[in-house]
């Protein structure tokens, strides 16, 4: 049997649980990590189609800046990637086809010849983008569709079967969304969808190139593509609900059954964990030790070493003297998740009465954050650009960052 | 047996915080973890390092720290040795802004310096620069930062806000 090249951890948020005689709520932290070895392995070449929005809106600074950025990153990539480039309005154009990126200067050129155009039809824009990473994708390569937008989309429905068909075929769309009218519901749906990161804001035209490159940053981070946590629990014990906590913050929609629990994680990065945070319903128990649950990853490539199993055990106290021991890392978590729920429930439903946000959960966010919240509670409606911040602060409540290259 | 908020909303046995407001439901008060100002990591309060990156992270409670400071070509320098976290911007008393470090007075609008222009934060032994937004950028070893990503700094490293440049020193 070959090494464990990844590291499988459980912990609850308190511990022993105690005996009630009632049904309880538990909060339990799983984590998977790259281990050393993987760290240090070599990289799955790069797939990557950029899929970028050319309509009326994107005119002036937005398409500048883009050019010069997409020619910045195609200087990152190397003849091992492979590279297509696809422009959208309501019609689509292939700028440079799917091929080894041997040729920066002609594919900058293909570039500088973008011109802006007319409405948005993005579901134009992501089939040909998928039509493109199809030609490469399978085991060899990390595919990946960049998909950038600055405005609402005819055709949603239409992404959103694309962005399920991408998940399906193992090619993750990571969005980024420049200025305060993209859609941020639909291009969080679609990274859902596909397995990729949560969109990326770009409020100023002049962060394009930083996002950019933070994309090619993220793709050549990956050591396992496609891990998978099957989890499987005794009678007794119900996942009530699942979230992602790192590296970012999203709840888990599909995939949670009575006794099991499966969450398609995408990549594992060499530097980055995945955890998820699973609430879960233990009904009434005897004192004693107990495994509660089994966890089991894989990864879409068959990855060697990447089939491990790791158990999760508790212990459940009668002893009033016996003091839980608390864990604050579970417990910052639990905090967080249950803030971001509360701040989503009152940015998805504008007619809701004013959300009674406790104190404590405007102090988790930065003083733009605070500012919206205010809002929020005095029952007002926010802006455009408010909700944006407000979506990509809560997302980043619990999220990790890359340690940069020094 | 539900537990209630201060609120009056009711919540499951077992819950830590109210599902409908988010305070804190009654239980023993537990000390924070310790976030990690380079990768965001939450650790158990007291780790000397991160559990995923490594970093030095901030003693809970005592030992002296190094003496740091931020120099301007012209030589003024600001002691960084005492802060955990300080803004550097430009001070703007009409908009009532009042960065940490304020570049105000050494041409900060003229060179293109944001109100709030990045964040500099100490974890443990260890400092990161963070772009907040700003409209000329901040470039450290003049690669410009992607907003809001923390970086680590070294002692020598150059940054650059819009025109202002400043040398990072450590001991």
């Amino acid at each position: 049997m070959s090494l464990p090249l990844i590291a499988i951890t459980s912990q609850l948020a308190r511990e022993p649980l105690p005996v009630t005689g009632e049904q309880q709520v538990a909060f339990l932290l799983v984590e998977a990590r790259a281990s050393e070895a993987l760290a240090a392995g070599v990289r799955l070449p790069l797939n990557l189609a950029l899929v970028l929005d050319r309509s009326g809106s994107m005119r002036g600074p937005r398409l500048q800046h883009l050019k010069a950025a997409i020619k910045q990153m195609i200087d990152h990539l190397t003849s091992d990637d492979i590279l297509s480039i696809i422009a959208y309005d309501d019609t689509v154009q292939l700028v440079a086809p799917a091929a080894p990126v041997t040729d920066p200067e002609t594919l900058g050129a293909a570039v500088d010849l973008i011109e802006h155009g007319g409405g948005t039809a993005m579901a134009l824009g992501m089939s040909l983008g998928l039509a493109e990473l199809r030609q490469h994708a399978g085991p060899n390569y990390l595919s990946r569709m960049i998909l950038i937008s600055d405005g609402a989309t005819e055709g949603a429905d239409q992404c959103l079967t694309l962005a399920e068909e991408a998940g399906a075929e193992g090619i993750s769309i990571m969005p980024i969304g420049i200025g305060a009218e993209w859609d941020d519901i639909l291009l969080e749906q679609i990274s859902a969808l596909s397995g990729g990161d949560p969109p990326d804001y770009v409020r100023v035209p002049a962060d394009i190139s930083a996002s950019l490159m933070h994309q090619v940053q993220a793709a050549r981070a990956v050591v396992v593509p496609g891990l998978t946590l099957d989890m499987r629990f005794v009678a007794g014990v119900t996942p009530r609900r699942v979230t992602r906590v790192a590296p970012f913050l999203r709840p888990v929609d599909g995939g949670v059954e009575e006794r099991a629990v499966t969450v398609r994680l995408g990549h594992l990065e060499h530097d980055l964990p995945q955890a998820l945070l699973l609430e879960l319903l233990i009904e009434p128990k005897r004192g004693g030790t107990f495994r509660i649950a089994q966890i089991e990853s894989s990864s879409s490539g068959g990855l060697e070493g990447t089939l491990v199993r790791a158990d999760v055990v508790v212990t459940f106290s009668a002893s009033a003297s016996k003091r839980p021991q608390m864990r604050p890392v579970v417990l910052h978590y639990v905090e967080r998740v249950n803030a971001a729920r509360i701040i989503n429930r009152a940015l998805d439903d504008p007619q809701a009465e004013p959300t009674a946000i406790a104190p404590a959960i405007a102090n988790l966010f930065d003083a733009e954050g605070r500012e919206q919240i205010e809002i929020l509670r005095a029952g007002h409606p926010l802006s455009p650009e408010g909700r944006k911040v407000l979506r990509a602060r809560t997302r980043a409540l619990t999220s990790m960052r890359r340690k940069a290259a020094e | 047996m539900a537990i209630r908020c201060r609120n009056g909303h009711e919540n499951m046995d077992g819950a830590f915080f109210c599902e409908q407001c988010g305070e804190a439901l009654d239980g023993d008060t537990v000390q924070a973890a310790s976030v990690c100002a380079v990768c965001g990591q939450p650790n158990a309060p007291g780790a000397e390092a991160c559990a995923n990156c490594g970093v030095a992270l901030a003693p809970s409670s005592g030992g002296a720290a190094r003496a740091s400071r931020l120099v301007l070509a012209n030589g003024v320098s600001f002691d960084l040795s005492e802060l955990e976290s300080v803004v550097i911007g430009r001070s703007d008393p009409a908009a009532e802004v009042f960065p940490e470090i304020d570049l105000a007075p050494y041409g900060g609008e003229k060179e293109g310096v944001s109100r709030q222009h990045a964040r500099l934060q100490r974890s443990g032994e260890r400092f990161t620069i963070e772009d907040l937004h700003s409209v000329n950028h901040t470039y450290l070893n003049k690669q410009q930062l992607k907003a809001e990503t923390p970086t680590p700094l070294k002692n020598g490293d150059e940054l650059r806000l819009g025109r202002i440049i400043l040398r990072f020193e450590t001991d």
